[in-house]
Parts: C-alpha cells; sequence; structure tokens
C-alpha cells in the first residue's frame, strides 16, 4: 500500500504545485464573488473554461511528446466557424435538428482530425520543427474560416445551447461538470492506460530510447496532433454553443491561454513528464483568473500584460523544478 | 572449429565521412561462451556491437545467425531474432516506472485493449527476483542510483529472452557487489541455458573472471581471436597496442630553459581540484595523465576561463592573472581546443575559414567592419600550415573527416597568438595517419616557443608526445614524471595511487 502511494506521489509530484495554486485562486474567486453558491453561479463558472479544457488537453498530448500546437487557436476559431455555418443547412437539409446537429459534430470532429492529421504529416514526414509547422497552419486554418465566414456570423439551431451547455435534470448539474468528466474519464485515462499514451511519454522522455524499445515514433506522433485536433474540435463545438456565432478569428487567444494551462499544471515543456490532470488544475486557476481580472475591472491590456506574466511565473517554477531535479541526481 | 556459430560477422565495412570505423572486421561467436572484445578506444569494437544489434547499418558486410544470414534493419529486428543489447549509455526513460521501462514497446494489455500496468508490474517483479536483482519496480528510474538503473537496463535486455546478449561497458556504474551478481547471472545463462553473451569492457580483471574467449581490435580492424588463457596479459597488451611508440612520435626536445611561462600556486576548483601546484616552461609539451575525470579538464578550463577558480594563484610570465571568463582568457594570452569538437569548437553548418576566424574576429576588424582581405590571408595561411583538405575555405565544417576538423579547431586556437595553448584531446576519433600529422605540429608549435598544456585519454599519446607530465588522482597531483621516470608503468601507478611518488614540478 505505502509502495502504491509513493508509487502515484512520484508519478504526479508536478501536479501538485497546481492544485495549491488552484486552491488559492478558487478561495480568492469564491471570497470575491457573492453570488458563487448559487445553481448560476457555479454553472456560470464552470462554463467558462470548458472550450479552454479541451484546448488545453490538445496541448498537453502535444507538449507530453516534446512538441508544440501553435495552432490551436486558429483550430479552436475554424472548427467554431465550420460548426456555426454548417449547422442550420445540414439540419434543414435532413428536416430534422437534432440529426442535423448530429451530422454537423460528425463533420466537425472529422475536420479537426483531417487537420490535425495534417500538422502530423507535416511535422514527421517533412521532418520539421512542430513550432514552425502549426504557426503556419494556424494561419492556413484562420484563413479558411475567414473565407467561410468573412464576419463573425452564422447561426445554430435552437436548443443546441441548451443540449450542450444545460443543466442536467433532475439535479440541475450544470453539462459543464460532465463535459469535465468526459475529457478526464472518457478521453484522458483511456489514453494514458494505452498503448499509445504510454508511447507519447517515451517519446518525449528520450525519443531514441523509445525507437530502440521498438516504438513507431513516427505513426504515434502523426496520431498525437490527430487527437489533439479533435480536441480542439470539440473544444469549437463548445464555443459555438456558447456564443451561438461562428468568428474565425475570435479564438486567437486560446493557444498562448493552453500553453500557460499546461505548464501551470506541472507539465514539462521537454515532454515526457505531467499529465492532464495537472492541466484542469491549470486550466481551472488560469480561468478563474481571467474571471477575476474582468470583474474587477481590469483594462484589457493589462490583462493581456497579466496573462503573459502569468505565463513566464509558470514557466519559471517549471524551470526551478527541473533545477532541483537536476541537483538531486548530482547528488 | 566444426561447431556452427551462433552468431558471425564477416567483412563488415562501416564509415563516417571520412573516418573508418570498421574495415573487413569479423568475429564468430559459439552458444554458451562469454565473448569479449578488447582493443583501445576508437578501435571498432562499439561500432561493431551497434551493427550486430541493428542500431548502425553498415556499409557493406554480411551477418548471420546459426548459420543462416540475416539483414538487421533496425533494433526491433534485432530483438525479434533473438539478440538483446545493453549499451553505456543507458536507454532508459527517466520519469517512468521501473516497470514500465522494462515493458516498454511491448506492454501487457487487458481485454479492454489498455495497458495491464497490474500484471506489468507483477511480472516485473518476477523477473528481478528471478534475476536477484533487489529492485522496487513501481520506482521511477530517475529515483534509482546509477547502479540499480544499469541493472533495470540489463532486466530489460533479458526480459526478451534472447539467446544473444550483447553488454557494452554494461559494468562501468555497477559496485563491485553488483557486479559480482551479474557474473554469477552471465555464467548461469552461458553455461547453464547455453546462451551466448557478447561483452565489451576496460576492466581487464573483470574480463580475467568472466571471458571464455576473446577478440582484439584494433585501428577499426580485426586482430586475431583466441581463448583467454591462451596468451599472457603482455602478449594481449601488444596485439592491442599493435606499434612501438617511438615510431610515430616526433623526436622530445633536450634541456628546456628553465623559463616559466604559466604558474599554478594552490589551484582549487569545487572539489575537483585540490590544491594544484605546477610550473610550466615555455616551449614544453606537458602532459595531464591519469584515469578521465580526475580533474584533468577541469584544470584546463580554470586556465582558459571557462571555470571560475574557487582558491590559490595563477600566473602567466610572472604576473598574477585573475582570469574569469573565456574572453579575460584569450586576452591573457590562452587559447583552448575543447575535446567536443562538434558542440563545443565548431559551427557545422558555416564554412572551414569562418570558423578559424572565430575567435579573432576583433583582431581583424577595423571600427567593427571585418577586413575581409586579411581574413582570406589569414585563411590561406593556415590552410597551408595545417594541411587541411578540403575543396575550399568555404566547405562547410561539418563535412570535413573529424582529422580536418579538429586541424580547425587547432587553426582556430593558433590565430589567437596565444602563447599558451590548452589542447584537450586533440586526436579523439582521428585515423593514425592525420594523428601523425597532429603531433609533428604540435611539436613544431612547441619548438616555436609556444607553451602546449596537453590533456589525452590515451596514455600512448602522452609518453610519445609530452615532455614531462602531471598524473592526477581525485583532483591532486599525485606526481610529476619526466625522463626515464615518464612511463606507462609510473603513469598507472600514480593514477592508480598504489605508492605514493614525489610530488613537485
Amino acid at each position: 500500500m505505502k509502495g502504491k502511494l509513493n508509487y502515484i506521489w512520484a508519478k504526479n509530484r508536478e501536479a501538485v504545485f497546481g492544485y495549491v495554486i488552484m486552491t488559492a485562486v478558487v478561495i480568492l474567486y469564491i471570497s470575491s464573488q457573492k453570488n458563487f453558491f448559487t445553481a448560476y453561479g457555479i454553472k456560470s463558472t464552470f462554463d467558462q473554461f470548458m472550450t479552454l479544457l479541451f484546448g488545453a488537453l490538445a496541448q498537453t498530448l502535444v507538449i507530453l511528446t516534446g512538441g508544440i500546437d501553435l495552432s490551436v487557436g486558429a483550430l479552436i476559431g475554424l472548427t467554431n466557424t465550420m460548426t456555426a455555418f454548417l449547422m442550420v443547412p445540414i439540419a434543414h437539409a435532413l428536416g430534422n435538428d437534432m440529426l442535423g446537429v448530429a451530422v454537423t459534430l460528425l463533420v466537425v470532429l472529422a475536420i479537426g482530425a483531417l487537420a490535425g492529421c495534417i500538422n502530423g504529416m507535416l511535422i514527421v514526414y517533412g521532418r520539421l520543427q512542430p513550432i514552425i509547422v502549426t504557426l503556419a497552419t494556424s494561419f492556413i486554418f484562420m484563413g479558411i474560416g475567414m473565407y467561410i465566414l468573412p464576419q463573425p456570423s452564422g447561426e445554430v439551431v435552437s436548443g443546441f445551447t441548451k443540449l450542450m451547455m444545460g443543466t442536467l435534470t433532475p439535479l440541475k448539474i450544470p453539462k459543464s461538470i460532465l463535459w469535465l468528466l468526459f475529457a478526464v474519464l472518457i478521453l484522458w485515462i483511456p489514453i494514458r492506460r494505452s498503448k499509445f499514451g504510454q508511447s507519447v511519454y517515451a517519446i518525449g522522455g528520450n525519443e531514441n530510447a523509445a525507437f530502440v524499445s521498438g516504438i513507431n515514433v513516427n505513426k504515434t506522433k502523426v496520431k498525437t496532433y490527430l487527437m489533439a485536433g479533435v480536441c480542439c474540435a470539440i473544444a469549437g463545438i463548445l464555443l459555438t454553443a456558447q456564443t451561438t456565432v461562428g468568428d474565425p478569428t475570435g479564438s486567437d487567444g486560446f493557444t498562448m491561454n493552453s500553453v500557460a494551462a499546461v505548464v501551470l499544471g506541472g507539465t514539462a515543456l521537454s515532454g515526457g513528464r505531467g499529465s492532464f490532470i495537472g492541466t484542469v488544475a491549470g486550466v481551472i486557476t488560469y480561468s478563474l483568473i481571467l474571471g477575476l481580472l474582468i470583474f474587477w475591472g481590469v483594462n484589457s491590456f493589462y490583462q493581456d500584460m497579466i496573462k503573459g506574466l502569468i505565463l513566464v511565473a509558470a514557466l519559471a517554477i517549471n524551470a526551478l523544478q527541473k533545477l532541483e531535479l537536476r541537483r538531486k541526481q548530482t547528488a | 572449429m566444426e561447431q556452427v556459430p551462433i552468431i558471425s560477422a564477416r567483412n563488415v565495412n562501416k564509415h563516417y565521412g571520412g573516418v573508418h570505423a570498421l574495415i573487413d572486421a569479423k568475429i564468430d561467436c559459439y552458444a554458451g561462451e562469454v565473448h569479449a572484445l578488447v582493443g583501445e578506444n576508437g578501435a571498432g569494437k562499439s561500432t561493431l556491437i551497434k551493427v550486430l544489434c541493428g542500431v548502425v547499418l553498415p556499409d557493406q558486410g554480411e551477418i548471420s545467425l546459426k548459420g543462416q544470414t540475416i539483414r538487421l534493419t533496425s533494433p526491433v529486428d534485432a530483438v525479434k531474432v533473438g539478440i538483446a543489447s545493453v549499451f553505456q549509455e543507458l536507454s532508459l526513460l527517466p520519469d517512468l516506472s521501473v516497470a514500465e521501462n522494462v515493458f516498454l514497446g511491448c506492454e501487457p494489455k487487458n481485454k479492454w485493449k489498455l495497458i495491464d500496468f497490474k500484471a506489468m508490474e507483477t511480472r516485473t517483479a518476477e523477473i528481478m527476483k528471478e534475476l536477484e536483482f533487489d529492485i522496487d519496480v513501481r520506482t521511477l528510474v530517475k529515483n534509482l542510483p546509477l547502479a540499480k538503473q544499469q541493472l533495470v537496463e540489463i532486466a530489460k535486455a533479458l526480459s526478451k529472452n534472447p539467446d544473444v546478449i550483447i553488454l557494452d561497458e554494461a559494468t562501468s556504474a555497477l559496485g563491485s557487489k553488483e557486479v559480482e551478481l551479474l557474473f554469477r547471472l552471465l555464467r548461469r545463462l552461458t553455461k547453464e541455458e547455453g546462451k551466448t553473451v557478447i561483452l565489451i569492457s576496460h576492466k581487464m580483471d573483470e574480463l580475467e573472471r568472466i571471458a571464455d574467449r576473446a577478440t582484439i581490435f584494433r585501428d577499426a580492424r580485426y586482430i586475431t581471436s583466441f581463448r583467454w588463457g591462451e596468451m599472457t596479459n603482455g602478449e594481449i597488451i601488444d596485439q592491442i597496442a599493435g606499434r612501438k611508440i617511438d615510431t610515430i612520435f616526433p623526436a622530445k626536445r633536450e634541456n628546456l630553459p628553465d623559463e616559466p611561462v604559466l604558474e599554478l600556486e594552490d589551484v582549487s576548483y569545487k572539489n575537483k581540484l585540490k590544491h594544484v601546484n605546477l610550473k610550466i616552461r615555455r616551449g614544453e609539451i606537458f602532459g595531464l595523465a591519469g584515469l578521465s575525470g580526475h580533474g584533468q579538464s577541469e584544470l584546463l578550463g580554470v586556465i582558459y576561463g571557462s571555470e571560475a577558480m574557487d582558491g590559490g594563484t595563477l600566473k602567466i610570465k610572472g604576473e598574477a592573472k585573475r582570469i574569469k571568463n573565456p574572453r579575460m582568457g584569450l586576452a591573457a594570452g590562452v587559447a583552448l581546443t575543447p575535446a567536443d569538437r562538434k558542440n563545443d569548437g565548431l559551427l557545422l553548418s558555416r564554412g572551414s575559414g569562418e570558423n578559424m576566424m572565430l575567435t579573432t574576429l576583433k583582431k581583424r576588424s577595423r571600427l567593427g567592419v571585418i577586413d575581409s582581405k586579411k581574413e582570406e590571408e589569414d585563411t590561406r595561411r593556415m590552410i597551408e600550415l595545417l594541411q587541411i583538405k578540403l575543396s575550399s575555405p568555404s566547405q562547410l565544417a561539418g563535412t570535413l573527416s573529424g582529422g580536418n576538423q579538429q586541424k580547425l579547431v587547432l587553426g582556430k586556437a593558433i590565430l589567437t597568438d596565444a602563447d599558451i595553448l590548452l589542447l584537450s584531446d586533440p586526436t579523439r576519433g582521428i585515423d593514425v595517419g592525420t594523428k601523425y600529422e597532429i603531433y609533428q605540429l604540435i611539436r613544431r608549435l612547441a619548438e616555436s616557443g609556444k607553451t602546449i598544456l596537453l590533456y589525452s585519454t590515451e596514455n600512448m599519446e602522452l609518453l610519445g608526445l609530452c615532455d614531462r607530465a602531471a598524473v592526477f588522482r581525485d583532483g591532486e597531483v599525485a606526481a610529476v614524471l619526466q625522463g626515464e621516470q615518464f612511463t606507462e608503468h609510473e603513469i598507472l601507478k600514480a593514477a592508480l595511487g598504489m605508492e605514493e611518488t614525489e610530488v613537485g614540478a
């Protein structure tokens, strides 16, 4: 039993710091939001970080392999645009709203998968740096979105928002909490426990060792970016449910926000260390801080500056942890 | 022998750039034997082993397993046919547990097709128990001491149940207790289970205890194979070295004027250097000897300024200097050629001439603009002096052979006009012909009045080239050897601390 506990601690110690900060921020948030403990308060809080949650899941996967995905924001924007653009025409054509929603979502998920797959193929078979490839494709994704919807527009079928983001009777559980459970229990844990997940960690830890151990490095990398694309598509769909319009350029900020959330959650930018469990804390911390800034009426360009400062601080903590590890190894 | 070898290689050739790592190499290993590969650094042993386990593709050659020709294109191929290997550089993932590492790439799955961590841990624990390794399978590898990490690596290889086990310096991090354990295990695997072990080790006493047969390599070529015990140690060493020292080294100089250029008094650095006292004369080639990692590179670093010394005095031409960084070192007339020329010495993707100019940009520029005429002139002068073989000065440094790259690094140092040259392993990974040229060059530099500190991992080189040498042990100067005392025997005696020798310079 003690061995098991030690093991869990050793595996998750990076995330612990993220949860400590999260707790502090949550307390600060609750104390400054008088109506937090109402059904509305809790729902609106959880609703705030849904999009970022899935964007950050995409980023976590990629960063664990030692890469980075700068197209997260643009891809969320593109999938948001496609959802708003396609949903009503498809529903009309099929003559059934719910069937239309289902088909639209499948199409949008496929778009996300395709976009991620393109990222992965370019990186692996073009032997290119992830940072450059995803920077380039981010402009392509955004460009396609702007071609389809030059201005923020489009619409969703009535009831879509309620379907995705409403509450579940009879207990009135906000659906956003279910989405969180979905991300952790249905997406993350099976990935972590599959051979694919193990390969992701191995590649991030030491690509050469992974190759020598018989892991198909190229295939795993392509799969990782593909999965990241699917997660971005989920984020884009949830964003559409919240805003009910498509805006190809409005999601730009998610790229940096996702990186910040991942780093706050203790995942190492060098890859191989960390987990989505930590990222969840990072997402909550980061979203609540942004919520507080808005609540306190902080001017929007100071908000951007503070976001930058948070990222720098998170990186510094990350670097300190690495330093401590090195000291332990040389001792 | 009438017996069919379990694994054999024929006519294996491999070269990296201009350096031949293997020339017509061959080997035969039989079931039930521990087969040692012996040779100096760079003799080709490691390359041959990498060919045998699919990590390196040979330019040509044939490998056969149990009499059948096989083609290995990746490490996975090798494992499939029953060849598993453990390398000197660990290939474990520090952030995964012991069990996850052992089963990396072949994880057991449950009925949901997910990894069955419990089964993985139980099976790893069984393997550890069978091998008598006392390791908790849930510990993350980064939290294990180095010796245990090496055992995990060995367990990982053996868990594949191979017929041929290849160990490249696999005992380097092990303590004597673990070595004992490993040897008992190897004996059981070979003698009782009929497996084959191929072993590289520089520790002769270990080989004496475990090896059944051995093959000697020298300068990328197969020399001979023999049953352990058929040859005396003296004969083995002759075969490994293979050449008489004086034939390839330039003549030494007698009677140097007593004109100290570099004086070190009580120099200390962290716990790597302890009260080093040395006086080195003008025109002298002074060697730094001893087992590697006993303070020699740190001493060079302290003199050059890449490491800041903690205590003591450093005098250059009688004047005390405080050198805090390489820039100050260069200003004081000290230049260094780093051992790792690819990482520390050269910009591989830039032109050769450009590389040599790097340390002296200021000297050749007026008001910040580089005088390209002078640059061309200097480049031509160096190419001529060092006889660098290149198509044009703009040829990329990365495309040159190791020997020519080393010459570039030397050229870079010479162009600084420094009086003191610190050379760290200047002939590492270079073929014999070019080595000879570099030796001549170093001697000529000394004759022109430069003072040279030479650190080499090859004793032959120090003995052949240096006028005197300090033997380092544990950060201290254990002995300063010269004249008739300056022999390999004395170096080893001082380096291993077998007997105290007079210290003084």
